[in-house]
């Protein structure tokens, strides 16, 4: 079916035939544990035997013709991939257009040595998955894709010591591999913050739920399996108290000891590095390994992220904003959670600035900002404090859910409160960075040549007290980054000295012309 | 590589001077019966539903002073509502464009200003829905290669919105880069 096309010395290629075992096992591994009971515990129920069996042969069907039908040709100009079993799809990708090359090897990958190559470019996906995926080639092949498509992609520097002749030429050993500059990498002593990330109670929550519906594909009732009995036994015989104590021990438990065996498994290997071709790469994982490698030139800079638990500890996680991201993971990791310290200082170094511009010195907002958050949080209180009364005086609940509820109030404003001192923007250097969030406080700095539009909202209640919310647009990461609640004359004039001349045609004088003013009236 | 101090923002009592102008351009006075109509098709869908509630009786228990006071009050709000909302809207929508940038101002409650420059522009189209179609008005949606959503212009009158996109398709043309 794959008759070459126009350039014959690049021929159409199969992905490795290794995975004709790979897919299979990818696509089946969560079916196995299912089969297996079926088979073994069937009883001889001849449906369940023969369901096993042609879910099997169907899977090995399906990997067999997905690596048949799927072919791709990589030349000067393209990388093409042809695919699909029912509706055959045809990607293909501009070498100048390739910002980022993505390996991530599963489980199935690493036994047969593969590795699967997503060719990231600037144009934003669509919903539906049309990004070019390799799945998957050998490690060796994987690895000269990546030094050479990022190569080509910047044509205008040449490269000698990479080889472009050379690069699709399967035969070629690896262009040498000169190993980067270590920006970072993984230390155990921040294993600490493990615990902060709260994977383990998601794991455990994904665990039990996949443990419970296994027994429920067997037909087996949970009450009858001896742990659980024991443990409902033992929850009957204790006294609340203890229950409550005992309760919060396990989770705390499961919280710790998942955390490290999600953070090992997540960021072993962990390494930060800066390519001698001006890229940066990342890499990690024990099981899956992945590894990201973003052309510097397209970075649009770095976001620190701390939620409420690794705030408490000092740590945070970094992340990556680049453009010609997957949808799916718009802002890759950059650094694991870590000391805040460490994440100041990775920043610095990819961003190559003298000072880390997330840790720069932030403008206060003003007070009316904080008037905002402690009125919303008050009204939110209010109105659940306020239903459960109304509830109690009609008589359908007790007096007590209501007053225990007034525990909201003080809680709600010092949520506000805290809201409002994360609140800060300044420029720093080439890049602007805004805080906010007290759940998830996000520190983002966005290299100001990257900012690609300006919005500027102005809610009827902002308007009251002045304030609006500016949004750099960007085609970077999330594509639209907030400074919320600014002084309305100091947003123009922040955005203006971020993208100097952008505004400035648009912009007058003087706080008498009131625009939003007038508006007012009519009402 | 050229690190500035942050000193380099400006100083609050300078900036306090200078604000976001209106934009140059109105758009149509027709668009004024457009958001007439766009508003009133989910107050009568609501009108309808209630007005069904009452005669089929839904709810048999309910006292007719209270059902009486429900249909005023969406009478009232509708009504309310769409005497306001296009008179704002057509003082608050405005458009300009420079060689530089599209700058557009909207909403009536929640006021939004964008500005896009043109040499961030990826795509420029012209779009009638059924009901700017009835007024033989258009819109105009600027796309970036930002995920923050397009930069839209309604209720132009068509023969504006035509010129207005070919005007921005050369110049977007004219303009180098890959806009990210």
């Amino acid at each position: 079916m794959s008759a070459p096309q126009a350039a014959p010395e690049q021929p159409w290629r199969r992905l490795n035939p290794r995975m004709i075992v790979v897919r299979p096992m990818h696509d089946g591994i969560t079916l196995v544990p299912v089969l297996f009971f079926y088979l073994v515990f069937g009883e001889g129920d001849r449906l369940k035997i023969i369901l096993s069996c042609a879910a099997f042969v169907l899977l090995l069907a399906h990997g067999l013709a997905h690596w048949y039908l799927t072919t791709y040709r990589i030349d000067a100009e393209q990388v093409q991939l042809r695919t699909g079993l029912v509706s055959r799809k045809r990607l293909s990708v501009r070498t100048d257009r390739i910002r980022t090359v993505e390996t991530t090897a599963k489980f199935g990958h690493r036994i047969f040595g593969l590795e699967a190559v997503r060719i990231g470019t600037g144009q934003q996906v669509k919903e539906h998955e049309d990004e070019l995926k390799l799945d998957a080639i050998t490690k060796t092949e994987a690895e000269r894709l990546r030094l050479t498509l990022l190569d080509r992609g910047r044509k205008a520097r040449a490269a000698p010591e990479l080889g472009t002749e050379s690069a699709t030429d399967p035969t070629q050993p690896v262009p040498q591999r000169a190993e980067g500059t270590v920006l970072a990498s993984i230390r155990w002593a921040w294993l600490r913050y493990a615990p902060l990330t709260l994977t383990g109670l998601t794991a455990s929550a994904v665990i039990i739920g996949v443990f419970l519906r296994a027994l429920n594909e067997l037909q087996v009732d949970p009450a009858s399996v001896g742990a659980v009995d024991w443990a409902v036994d033992t929850v009957r015989r204790n006294s609340i108290v203890v229950d409550v104590l005992l309760i919060l021990a396990v989770l705390l438990v499961i919280v710790v000891v998942g955390g490290l065996i999600g953070y090992v498994v997540q960021f072993s290997n962990y390494r930060l590095t800066r390519e001698p071709d001006k890229t940066i790469r990342v890499r990690r994982g024990l099981i899956t390994t992945r590894s990201i490698t973003v052309e510097e030139a397209k970075l649009r800079g770095i976001s620190v992220r701390e939620p409420a638990l690794l705030r408490l500890g000092k740590g945070a996680r970094t992340v990556l904003i680049a453009t010609g991201m997957s949808k799916r993971d718009q802002t890759p990791l950059l650094v694991p959670p870590a000391p805040k310290r460490v994440a100041h200082d990775v920043t610095r170094d990819v961003l190559r600035t003298e000072q880390p511009p997330t840790d720069a010195k932030l403008l206060r907002h003003p007070p009316a900002a904080l008037r905002r958050r402690l009125v919303r949080a008050l009204a939110f209180a209010a109105v659940i404090t306020g239903g459960l009364a109304i509830a109690a005086a009609a008589g359908g609940l007790p007096a007590w859910p209501w007053q225990l509820a007034l525990v909201l109030v003080p809680i709600c404003l010092w949520l506000g409160f805290d809201r409002y001192r994360s609140l800060g923007h300044a420029l720093s250097g080439p890049y602007l960075v805004s805080r906010s969030g007290s759940a998830q406080r996000d520190t983002t700095a966005l290299q100001r040549t990257g900012v690609i539009g300006w919005t500027v909202r102005q809610s009827f209640f902002q308007r009251r007290s002045g304030l609006v919310t500016l949004t750099a647009t960007s085609a970077a990461g999330r594509g639209a980054y907030h400074v919320f609640d600014l002084d309305q004359g100091e947003a123009t004039a922040f955005a203006e000295a971020a993208t100097p001349g952008l505004l400035s045609p648009f912009l007058e004088p003087g706080a008498s012309e009131d625009e939003p003013a007038e508006l007012g009236s009519p009402a | 590589m050229c690190p500035m101090r942050p000193a380099n923002v400006p100083s609050a009592e300078h900036s306090k001077q200078l604000r976001l102008r209106n934009p140059a351009h109105r758009v149509s006075p027709k668009a004024k019966r457009m958001w007439l109509v766009e508003g009133s098709i989910g107050w009568l869908v609501l009108l309808v539903l209630e007005v069904l509630a009452v005669t089929l009786d839904w709810f048999p228990g309910l006292p007719t002073a209270i059902r009486v006071l429900i249909l005023a009050v969406t009478v009232l709000a509708a009504a309310a509502h769409l005497t306001l909302m296009p008179l704002i809207r057509y003082r608050v929508h405005r458009w300009e464009t420079t060689g530089e940038a599209v700058y557009t101002q909207s909403g009536w409650l929640n006021v939004e200003w964008r500005i896009a420059p043109v040499s961030r522009i990826q795509t420029v189209d012209t779009k009638r829905d059924p009901i700017e179609r009835m007024f033989g008005l258009s819109s105009v949606t600027v796309t970036t290669a930002s995920a923050a959503g397009p930069v839209r212009i309604k209720g132009l009158d068509h023969e504006i919105a035509m010129s207005l996109a070919d005007e921005l398709t050369a110049t977007t043309a004219s303009s180098a880069g890959d806009a990210t």
